[in-house]
């Protein structure tokens, strides 16, 4: 697990990651909606910080690479990805990645439209209500947070790594993407992720988060 | 003294309908047909539409000795109210006399939702006398063209000017005049106001501030209406609640003063109270049932419309409202006006009060009904305010850059504007009269480049520049933008339909998303069963009415105490132990010896501070009685302070008396009051912006400003999934912005409006200076005294805290594991 909001599976030597949006502040800028620009690098400078820490052979984006339509952020990924040739990158497709068709070979990444299997993981973008015999899936999309309370009516929401029983979600690894919160199962366990740092919360009984 | 032609044609037609004109009414016409402009201070149903219809028609008559005969029409009036409901009324007095006179005049009302014929129709063929809201008005600058349309414009009347003057509509409002002046300069602007506690200021902002006050007179109306105030008390203190906002323990006291007059207006101060209120007269006096009605902001406008018909036809015997009846036509049936909870200032409870009683010389007479035990003592006090005419000011808002970004938008989709030109022109309003040069280049490279610096990558797209002309090329961004225009944001809320279609209201988000298929809910009045969400519309069928619907909840600002009315309490309570001869004081005195047993009651020369142990933590209590603004902002202030002497996580409540402070430890106050100016004014802008609550007031303050300036898009029906590409959270917005653009503007203007309006900087200045007048009283009781209870059952908490976050997460982690279960690691 790493606190950048993604995870490195050793054995596979994989980064695994989602929910990345790129483009969606120059989605947002290009609809006359002013956010700052230089937000944006700041995604690119922590998938370089990842790289440098785990040297890969391989990047597995699981869904919401990209966040609409083309944009010229997409040729800052371009740049980004042509410093990395010997890393295979993968996708799995998700519900904001509108491809062009030349995707494949503009930008060396193998596309898997809804699924990919690797062991015993299956990768999806969506995470599943109903599972096939004892594959775990590994899933994005939600944006999970969680909502921590305590004593004195005090509380926290932060991002968080969500590990059940036969799935798994990605937190957001993206800059300008919001979060929800998530429900949490019996034995659940749930990473939370605040300022570079990883907090591990383990449950007996369910919680039901409410957004706060 | 001789009348011209135009007066004579007015006096007649008084003449022949019996009437009199009263003595306001002279002044207007006088001072309108001498060519001035004016703020009118007159009550509702004393006749202020005519006192300014009638000089209009006067000077008409005078301009034009032929009146009689149609010519072409032209647009000449322009009549600005803030609600639409009330055009219809307004409507009918003003054709009524330009019958009566034999006047050809149109009187026409341009509404939003007219279709795009009716809107070129009014146009080909404009009425004399336009209708409009701020919003409406704003449309037609974004039109090309639109100057061709008012060039011809006399005068405009601004109605209910108090109820527009202190909001971001008001300033759409300035905005709209001062257009409207640079087109035609000879132009008069006459404003019809409630009494307000700073009428000067009103005519300012109408006038603009460049105007010869000369020209420009404010007249008042000597008509005082007389209000009775009359608290419903319990017949024994015991059986109020000690916290609570429903009043519904006083149903069977009420119920009797519905029952004897003819209709009743029953003013709540939330929506889910009417909901509330509305199941509980229903299930208790079904022999009312069809004369029963409730009208609030979120049901649909055409309920809303028949409610306000039945209501005017005398059909209806009780409608239960929020402030949404606040406005409206004349409801002559309406005889009784019943307040339940806070009216939080005194100039709202009169205007209630002054729902009723519309003969000329009656008196209104208003019920107050307490919704928790403490809460009695306010109907002493707003008799205290009625009798001694005290009316709370509205201030005018400045510098709302969102509204001027919004407006300059306008302006471009609308053919464009001129820097120069419109510098000046925005200059001349009340609200911008202090922009300077580099906010106003900031704003024009907002509109056009989007405020951070461009780089290769940027496609920036929204106002261009073409020679010296701002306009609007993209079709696309032309229509986002008259899509969103308008200052009203609305919460995220979904629609609430029929299966069949047929549209109720809205309801947010959150509630429907804690439903499940099956569930039922009650709303406008009616059980609703819950089928499912598709799109943004929750589709529901008609449930059995024995089944117990949950109430939905919507969020509101809350209000706080006015100033004034604040005062009248710490007054008041000052003498409590003593003046029995106020019902209120009399019924309250056993939960004032109560207090006074477990605490203190507090006199005017002394805060109390209380501070207790229970199992929720440790709790302080103060009472400044200033509202809960302040409070809020108090709490936000001392928690801070301390939390630099240690470091510490508190959490905060507060209502419209007092706050609380919560924490996980004990703080030995006494001794840190001693060493520690907590209270200090030294340093109070810095420490309030220091404290995290600044930071989470803005954010919320900013969802309103990023709305209003675009940078929200709601989406609209029919655009489907891309859409929805377009949607971000404000408080993302907000992150993101303050990261990477600290001085931004519209972030800064966040921050501003958290100061002003929501911790009333100036007010919480003006406390802690009367709190360094004060005696400091500190008791320990052992329960939380009757004073304590209602904040601290209050579940709608702020955090302040000076620990690191990697320490609150690991202890919150530890705390939350322990209360959930887990104590070994797998």
């Amino acid at each position: 697990m790493l606190p950048q909001k993604a995870i490195y599976w050793r054995e596979a030597e994989t980064i695994l990651l989602s929910d990345l949006h790129i483009g969606k502040i120059s989605h947002f800028r290009k609809a006359g909606i002013p956010v700052p620009q230089n937000g944006s690098t700041d995604n690119f400078n922590r998938l370089d910080e990842i790289i440098a820490a785990t040297n890969p052979k391989q990047v597995l984006f699981v869904g919401d690479l990209f966040h609409s339509d083309i944009n010229r952020e997409w040729d800052q990924f371009c740049a980004w990805r042509k410093k990395y040739p010997s890393v295979k990158m993968d996708i799995v497709l998700g519900n904001h990645d509108y491809l062009p068709e030349d995707f494949c070979s503009n930008y060396q990444i193998d596309i898997y439209p809804t699924e990919l299997v690797i062991g015993p993981f299956t990768f999806a973008h969506h995470p599943r209500e109903e599972f096939n015999g004892d594959e775990y899936v590994i899933s994005g999309h939600v944006h999970p947070v969680i909502a921590l309370s305590g004593m004195a009516r005090q509380y926290v929401k932060t991002p968080c790594f969500y590990f059940g029983e036969q799935q798994a979600i990605l937190p957001s690894f993206g800059y300008f993407t919001g979060g929800y919160a998530i429900d949490i199962q019996e034995n659940d366990t749930v990473i939370a992720v605040a300022e570079k740092k990883l907090y591990p919360v383990q449950l007996r009984i369910a919680v039901t988060s409410l957004g706060v | 003294m001789t009348l011209t032609k135009g007066e004579k044609v007015i006096s007649d037609w008084i003449a022949a309908n019996g009437w009199e004109l009263a003595d306001f009414q002279r002044d207007t016409m006088a001072a309108y047909l001498a060519g001035k402009s004016g703020l009118l201070n007159a009550p509702t149903g004393s006749g202020k539409t005519y006192a300014l219809f009638l000089p209009i028609l006067a000077k008409f008559i005078n301009d034009n000795p032929d009146y009689q005969n149609q010519k072409k029409s032209k647009l000449r009036i322009l009549w600005i109210t803030p609600l639409r409901a009330l055009t219809k009324d307004i409507q009918r007095n003003l054709i009524n006399a330009c019958t009566g006179m034999n006047i050809p005049w149109k009187i026409g009302i341009r509404t939003g939702d007219m279709s795009a014929k009716e809107k070129n129709a009014q146009i080909k063929e404009a009425p004399e006398v336009l209708l409009i809201t701020p919003e409406s008005l704003h449309l037609f600058f974004a039109q090309k063209d639109h100057e061709e349309m008012f060039k011809n414009l006399e005068a405009i009347v601004v109605d209910e000017w108090h109820e527009l003057l202190s909001t971001k509509r008001g300033v759409a409002t300035e905005l709209g005049l001062a257009h409207m002046r640079t087109l035609n300069p000879d132009l008069l602007v006459w404003g019809i106001s409630a009494t307000i506690g700073n009428l000067e200021q009103a005519l300012q902002t109408l006038i603009g501030t460049k105007f010869n006050p000369d020209k420009a007179v404010i007249i008042r109306s000597t008509i005082i209406k007389k209000v009775e105030v009359e608290s419903i008390l319990p017949d024994h203190i015991e059986k109020l609640p000690w916290a609570g906002y429903l009043g519904i323990n006083l149903l069977d006291k009420v119920m009797p003063i519905i029952m004897k007059s003819k209709t009743t207006l029953l003013f709540t101060n939330t929506r889910s109270q009417t909901e509330i209120w509305f199941r509980f007269v229903s299930e208790n006096y079904p022999e009312l049932a069809g004369q029963v009605a409730l009208h609030h902001g979120s049901l649909d406008r055409e309920i809303r419309a028949w409610v306000e018909e039945n209501l005017h036809l005398g059909k209806l015997k009780l409608v239960i409202c929020t402030s949404s009846l606040d406005l409206g036509v004349d409801f002559r049936p309406v005889e009784t006006v019943i307040q339940v909870g806070s009216a939080k200032s005194i100039s709202r409870f009169l205007q209630r009060a002054g729902r009723s009683g519309h003969r000329p010389g009656a008196v209104s007479k208003i019920y107050f009904v307490p919704t928790h035990a403490i809460e009695l003592i306010e109907g002493v006090c707003l008799r205290d305010g009625v009798k001694q005419n005290k009316i709370e000011e509205r201030v005018p808002i400045i510098q709302a850059f969102d509204v001027l970004v919004q407006y300059m938008v306008t302006l471009a989709v609308g053919g464009g504007f001129k820097e120069d030109e419109l510098f000046r022109e925005i200059r001349l309003t009340y609200s911008y009269q202090l922009i300077n040069d580099d906010e106003w280049k900031w704003l024009l490279g907002f509109i056009t480049t989007g405020g951070t610096t461009l780089d290769a990558y940027d496609e920036f797209n929204r106002v261009e520049r073409e020679g010296d002309l701002f306009v609007v090329k993209n079709k696309r961004v032309a229509m986002r933008h008259r899509l969103s225009m308008g200052t009203i944001v609305s919460d995220a809320s979904l629609k609430v339909q029929y299966v069949s279609g047929k549209y109720i209201g809205n309801v947010e988000e959150s509630f429907i998303a804690r439903m499940n298929p099956g569930d039922v809910f009650s709303f406008a009045g009616m059980n609703l069963e819950f089928i499912r969400v598709r799109e943004m519309t929750a589709h529901v069928r008609k449930a059995s009415p024995k089944k117990k619907g949950i109430i939905p909840r919507w969020a509101g600002g809350r209000i706080p105490l006015s100033s004034q009315l604040s005062d009248f309490i710490r007054e008041r309570l000052s003498g409590s132990g003593y003046d029995v001869r106020e019902p209120e004081l009399a019924t309250l005195q056993p939960l004032f010896d109560l207090q006074r047993e477990r605490s203190e009651i507090p006199n005017k020369n002394q805060l109390l501070i209380e501070q207790c142990r229970t199992k929720e933590g440790y709790h302080i209590f103060i009472y400044p009685f200033e509202g809960r603004l302040v409070h809020e902002g108090m709490a936000a202030l001392i928690a801070y302070r301390v939390s630099k002497i240690r470091p510490i996580t508190f959490s905060m409540a507060m209502n419209d008396y007092g706050f609380e402070l919560l924490t996980d430890v004990e703080i030995a106050l006494e001794d840190m009051l001693q060493e520690h100016a907590l209270f200090s004014t030294e340093d109070l802008l810095l420490d309030i912006q220091r404290s995290v609550n600044a930071t989470e007031m803005a954010k919320r303050k900013f969802r309103e400003v990023a709305a209003i300036s675009g940078m929200i898009f709601q989406g609209y029906p029919g655009q489907g999934i891309k859409a929805r590409h377009l949607q971000a959270s404000s408080s993302l917005l907000f992150d993101v912005i303050s990261e990477h653009e600290p001085k931004n503007l519209l972030i800064r203007q966040a921050y501003q409006e958290a100061l002003d309006q929501q911790l009333e900087e100036r007010r919480l200045r003006m406390a802690l200076e009367r709190i360094r007048t004060q005696d400091v009283i500190i008791r320990y009781p052992t329960t939380p005294s009757p004073f304590a209870f209602p904040i601290m059952v209050d579940r709608l908490r702020e955090q302040l805290s000076s620990e690191k976050l990697e320490d609150r997460l690991t202890k919150l982690v530890r705390q939350f594991e322990q209360v959930n279960g887990a104590t070994d690691k797998k």
